[in-house]
């Protein structure tokens, strides 16, 4: 037992064979291998999950079910806009969801630790696509939220969405690395700051959907990395506050509050889109009308092919529909899961735990705006709304989740950066020691 | 053991050593956090879902919201149902006729509300109402300044136009669509009733609001209800027709397939027209009734009134006089009341019956208007004798009487299903005294409907069978499908076989003139009424009408009513002439009896109706002359004799030749044509022309080649060179022609022969004008076949012209002869086809 799982490094907390007591309870993914191997190799790297195609086949029904029903739900926005092309909106749904496997694919064959180096340049380019947007965006429904590239109208927020992610796994991963995760000033302060950045962005849209969801990535995650809770919990109260006082100043933010709590009651102004969305999951029943057979897609729930989407699933398909494109989503996070904790580093572990935070958030707060539980936020259902920016970037995060679970490439380095381009180390010691109290030795550098 | 320890050892460690450090214990608390994070977010969904659950559940507080939401409810106006005849023309039908309204207080630009800066006052709604009215007038074509007056009416609801054409419509209906019109213009589905054929069966037809018409009392079956549609629409309230598109049309009213024959109920019309104007009466009522299938085919009334015509109520008011009103039949009820003798074995045809000048009973001395010594039984029905018939009734059990009455229908109403049908009026026979008993016997004292009337004849007529007559065919459905077949009544049998055919000779005898054989006969009332070809049996009826409780002096109502054919009734004729005031000269006061203005009219009507019915001629029955049958008939046999005759002599003249073939040859190759085909050179054949009108004659020569020089005319009776000489071409062929009717006439015996004549009863009281009988003859022209077959003159199957043998030739024009030269027609020659193939007597 005890020359099956020596591990030197973590001899000063407990001697080997309680450790492999504690993978063989507690955490069945903490499984050494190589046990033939020479001992100076032997680490604590847990087995990841490999290719996860039953994922990879849910999303594919996820994306499948998108297309039938946002062609269903959106026929007479279709032919409204497209003077009598029903087809309008389908057919960029076609590109979209093909782009959108393309980059599951492409982002499972790119190792996700070679993310770690573009993580600020992604969140530098968002931040900057978030300003540019602000200065040329296309204003829709009173929101400029989409920055008009040619043929392509992108939507910077959702791509906002996943270089957040990343680079919050990039920046908790050095903290932990560092030691110093549970400091506030260390763990929290400068991610939150960083939110607040792309939050304030957000808000200037408005898109205070995607400012929540990162909010709650940000919870999440420095969370999972192991912050201090007291930051966190602190940190959330006065987001609730902030937010309280918000609405309280904005009458028209209250009157949607209001609305959600009784939107028949304002049924002909705020309440309007939640209450027809009732109105069809209502009458939808268990069974739902039939597919294509949605009467409230036709002008009633507006958004009723992107963020309503979950509407006219309930109108035309029923609970039933509903509760299998749940089941969807609760597979996909609990595989999502599966893959987090089978991950093989840190980073790896908050980067899948950010993801599948992300796309559960999603699903989750579409699911709870739709049903009424939450107030209406402008965000799509992950993979069944139409949309093309949500559907790349959520398909890419997707991707990059799935090779979290192959493991990625430990040795990928992307190439090499010119002479000219590098950056010139400050001292000797690597940058993360240089100012740690522990010194930790690395269990491959001994 | 151990092992156990150590278990607890880790478990203990996981719980307590929260601030473990190492790598794994991070490793292990981060898994624990992310999988408490990710199954919470699992959880939301599942509460998220479990949300829909319960909406789905407390279904119904929503359900109100849906139903406003998504349903639109359109009030339609659907067509009211078409009234057509038996062969389908429209009698009835309704117009679209759609009407523009708006409410000025929505003219507003979409979205707008009609408060603040958009108030029904405000620069801004002015100016939209103007270009509105700028296009609804363009649209329209009205002029904008009428349509801007109405529009800037501050109210609710205004009409712009009504009875719009179809284009006009489709064009605001389009232009509302595009969104070209606000939403406050209303295009209303409309509809307007018209009668195409105005005045035709007008008070039968009727007004939607006249009584006695089919369509007040069919109201409820032709009216289209107003639907209420239900379409899903969108959010704009535009309807989406999810189900396709809805069809108002079938929930439009059903159309009524009436039994009226439109070209009968014309005919009726116009005689009947005529004849109101001819006698000045007040009005006049004729129907037609089919006794095989109990349909009426007509129901006249004069005048007639005009439906599409509101402002102009005829003077009857807005009535139909011919269901509405009742009368006392009179003389035309004799014939129930010997068909109850017959029936009841009380009175026979031959019977005679002692009706001298008068016959008293208690209180009344009947009286005959034309007295008779004595009357038989049939006798009583062709003179009319009131004293006759008052003793044939009182000869039945009163009770028996009522029964058979009322067993053809009188005292109640026919029920066609008209509102306001009269129900005549049949006292209780225990109420009846010997005075009105008797009266009822000759139809006074007892007030029917003409539609009681005809059908109780029809009664008569169908071999004793009471049926009730059929106003109403089919009820369509508006999308055409038939909804209901209104079938023919069973009926019910009131007298037996043999008395409906006794009573039936006895109607006959009414329109038989004296004849001249029978020192006992009698002239009928009804001699008018013979037509050609078919014959006719009925009974006229001169009743004086009841008022204020006494017998008026002025209101009489002339009537008859004929059966036709009598072997095969087909036909019911009733025709009746209220008040007529003319005074005719010959009677020395006003012609009222229905004999004079009433039975041509019938005559008329079914002289029209039975051949277009396709009734079969009478066998037997004469061709009648329009002006006097009796003297056509006359002349009809003693011309077919002398015709024969002198057929005979011509064709003695003409040398053996046989006539019919050669009169038909026309239409074949000439044998001479194929002579000359094999004759060498330019030399022809002769071909024979002989008994050849002049026209068929000098065809024949031109294909031989030759040319006709005619003398006279009429047909060729000979020829030089004579047929089958070789003669060269472009020879003169003289041929000399006789006209045939001057041969008649030479044989037509002279004016003074003795009457009652040996050919045919009694003879022409005058000189004989064979011109005019010959011309009365449907024309016919030499080059037909038809004469090879002659039509029957007198009723028998034309007999084969046989090759009349030639007699020794005579000098055949008959140039010497007294009588006129009536040089009717050049092919005057032509009747002699048919008189060579008449009878002999």
């Amino acid at each position: 037992m005890s020359d099956a799982s020596t591990l030197d490094h973590l001899q000063p907390v407990l001697d080997t064979a309680d450790l492999a007591e504690v993978d063989a309870e507690f955490s069945p993914t903490l499984v050494t291998h190589g046990l033939n191997a020479p001992r100076s190799e032997k680490a604590l790297v847990p087995v990841p999950v490999g290719m996860d195609w039953p994922l990879f086949s849910v999303l594919l029904a996820l994306l499948t079910t998108g297309i039938v029903m946002a062609y269903s739900a959106s026929i007479y926005a279709a032919l409204h806009i497209g003077r009598g092309d029903d087809q309008l909106f389908l057919n960029k749904h076609l590109v979209h969801a093909g782009i959108a496997v393309v980059m599951v694919l492409v982002g499972a064959h790119i190792p996700y630790q070679a993310w770690r180096k573009v993580a600020y340049l992604g969140l530098f380019t968002s931040v900057a696509l978030l300003v540019a947007t602000l200065a040329f965006g296309v204003v829709v429904n009173k929101a400029r939220r989409w920055l008009p590239l040619p043929g392509f109208m992108f939507q910077p927020s959702e791509l906002a969405k996943l270089c957040f992610t990343i680079y919050l796994a990039h920046s908790l991963t050095k903290k932990i690395s560092s030691e110093r995760v549970h400091k506030f000033s260390v763990g929290f302060l400068p991610h939150a700051l960083a939110w607040l950045v792309v939050f304030g962005l957000c808000m200037k849209q408005p898109d205070l959907g995607t400012g929540i969801v990162l909010a709650v990535l940000l919870f999440t995650m420095t969370y999972i990395a192991g912050t201090n809770m007291a930051y966190v919990m602190f940190a959330f109260g006065v987001g609730v506050l902030a937010l309280a006082s918000f609405i309280y100043k904005n009458p028209m933010r209250g009157k949607r509050v209001l609305a959600f709590l009784d939107p028949f009651k304002y049924f002909d102004t705020t309440g309007f889109q939640l209450g027809n969305s009732k109105i069809a999951v209502a009458t939808g029943g268990i069974f739902g009308n039939g597919l294509g057979l949605s009467r409230q897609k036709l002008g009633f729930v507006p958004e009723c092919h992107t963020d309503f989407i979950l509407s006219i699933i309930a109108e035309e398909l029923g609970l039933l529909g509903v509760a299998l494109v749940g089941l969807a989503f609760i597979f996909v996070i609990l595989r999502g899961l599966r893959i987090a904790l089978r991950a093989r580093d840190e980073f790896g572990r908050l980067l899948a735990a950010g993801i599948t935070v992300l796309l559960g958030t999603q699903a989750a707060v579409n699911f709870g705006v739709v049903m009424g539980t939450l107030p209406t936020k402008g965000l799509t259902l992950p993979f069944v709304s139409h949309g093309g920016s949500s559907m790349i970037v959520l398909g890419l995060a997707a991707g990059v989740l799935l090779n979290v679970g192959r493991g990625g490439n430990p040795d990928f380095a992307w190439p090499e950066v010119p002479a000219f381009m590098r950056r010139q180390p400050k001292g000797d010691m690597p940058r993360n020691q240089r100012s740690s109290k522990n010194k930790v030795v690395r269990g491959g550098e001994q | 053991m151990q092992r156990s320890i150590q278990n607890l050892k880790t478990k203990v460690f996981h719980l307590v050593d929260r601030a473990g450090n190492s790598p794994a214990a991070r490793a292990l608390r981060a898994n624990r956090r992310l999988k408490s994070v990710a199954i919470l977010m699992g959880l939301y969904i599942i509460v998220a879902y479990c949300a829909a659950v319960v909406m789905v559940i407390n279904v119904d507080g929503v359900r109100k919201y849906a139903e406003g939401n998504v349903m639109l409810r359109t009030r339609v106006e659907t067509r009211r149902g078409d009234l057509v005849d038996r062969n389908g023309v429209t009698l009835a039908t309704s117009l679209r006729a759609d009407s523009v309204s708006v409410n000025p207080r929505w003219l507003l630009p979409g979205g707008k509300k009609p408060k603040d800066d958009w108030a029904f006052n405000s620069p801004n709604a002015k100016a939209y109402r103007a270009k509105v009215s700028t296009t609804l007038g363009e649209l329209l074509d009205k002029p904008a300044e009428e349509l801007s007056e109405r529009i800037n009416r501050d109210t609710g609801f205004v009409y712009l136009a009504k009875n719009i054409s179809y284009a006009q419509a489709e064009a605001v209906r389009i232009a509302l669509n595009e969104g070209k019109l606000p939403k406050g213009v209303t295009l209303e589905r409309e509809f307007q009733r018209f009668y195409p054929n105005n005045m035709l069966a007008g008070p039968l037809i009727g007004r939607p609001s006249q009584t006695g018409s089919i369509e007040s009392s069919f109201d409820g079956l032709l009216q289209g209800q107003q639907v209420e549609m239900r379409t899903y629409k969108d959010s704009s309230a535009t309807p989406m027709y999810l189900d396709g598109a809805p069809e108002p049309a079938i929930y439009g009213g059903k159309s009524l397939v009436l039994t009226i024959d439109e070209k009968i109920q014309a005919v009726a019309e116009h005689h009947l027209d005529a004849s109101v104007q001819e006698f000045g009466a007040a009005f006049g009522i004729a129907a037609v009734l089919d006794v095989e299938t109990s349909e009426i085919l007509a129901l006249a009334t004069s005048p007639s009134l005009n439906p599409n015509d509101s402002k102009n109520p005829p003077k009857y008011g807005w009535h139909n006089p011919a269901l509405e009103n009742q009368y006392e039949p009179g003389s035309t009820f004799k014939i129930f009341n010997l068909a109850i003798g017959i029936e009841e074995k009380k009175v026979s045809l031959d019977e005679i019956i002692p009706a001298g000048a008068g016959f008293a009973l208690p209180g009344k001395v009947i009286k005959d208007d034309h007295p008779h010594g004595q009357v038989t039984g049939k006798q009583s029905l062709q003179v009319s004798s009131n004293i006759a018939n008052c003793k044939i009734a009182m000869r039945v059990n009163r009770e028996h009487y009522y029964n058979y009455l009322t067993g053809l229908g009188f005292g109640r109403r026919v029920d066609l299903g008209i509102i306001g049908e009269s129900n005549g009026q049949l006292a209780k026979p225990d109420k009846w005294s010997l005075v009105q008993f008797c009266n009822i016997g000759f139809g006074q004292g007892i007030a029917t409907t003409p539609m009681q009337m005809v059908s109780a004849v029809a009664a008569v007529a169908n071999g004793g069978v009471f049926r009730r007559p059929r106003l109403i065919k089919q009820e369509v459905r508006a999308d055409g499908k038939i909804d209901r077949e209104i079938p023919q009544d069973p009926g019910r049998r009131v007298f037996s076989a043999e008395t409906a055919r006794q009573v039936l000779e006895a109607m006959a005898s009414v329109t038989q003139p004296r004849d001249p054989k029978d020192p006992h006969s009698l002239s009928g009332t009804a001699t008018k009424a013979r037509l050609p070809n078919y014959s006719i049996g009925g009974k006229t009826g001169t009743a004086q009408q009841a008022e204020n409780g006494h017998y008026s002096d002025t209101h009489w109502v002339g009537s008859f009513i004929g059966v036709t054919p009598v072997e095969k009734p087909r036909l019911v004729v009733f025709v009746a002439i209220d008040t007529p005031t003319k005074f005719d000269e010959r009677l020395g006061k006003i012609a009222r009896y229905g004999g004079i203005v009433a039975a041509p009219v019938a005559r008329e009507i079914a002289r029209f109706a039975l051949p277009y019915l396709g009734v079969p001629p009478s066998p037997g029955a004469p061709y009648l002359d329009r002006d006097d049958p009796d003297k056509a008939r006359q002349l009809d046999a003693a011309h077919a004799g002398q015709a024969k005759k002198a057929a005979e002599k011509l064709l003695a003249v003409a040398g053996g030749a046989t006539m019919p073939p050669a009169l038909a040859m026309d239409l074949q190759v000439a044998p001479s044509a194929t002579a000359a085909a094999d004759t060498p050179g330019d030399m022809t054949t002769v071909p024979d022309v002989r008994t050849l009108p002049m026209r068929v004659a000098r065809l024949r020569m031109a294909v031989a080649g030759l040319h006709l020089l005619p003398t006279g005319s009429g047909l060729a009776v000979k020829q030089v060179p004579a047929a089958g000489q070789q003669v060269a071409k472009g020879t003169n062929v003289k041929a000399e022609f006789a006209r045939l009717s001057d041969a008649i006439e030479a044989e037509t015996p002279p004016a003074t022969a003795e009457p009652g004549g040996p050919s045919a009863g009694a003879a022409p009281p005058k000189a004989p004008e064979p011109a005019k009988a010959a011309a009365s003859k449907p024309a016919a022209k030499p080059d037909a076949a038809k004469p090879a077959t002659a039509k029957p003159v007198a009723g028998k199957p034309g007999a084969k012209v046989e090759s009349a043998k030639a007699a020794p030739a005579k000098a055949a024009p008959a140039k010497g002869a007294p009588a006129k030269p009536v040089a009717a027609k050049p092919d005057a020659n032509k009747p002699v086809a048919k008189p060579a193939a008449a009878k002999k007597p």
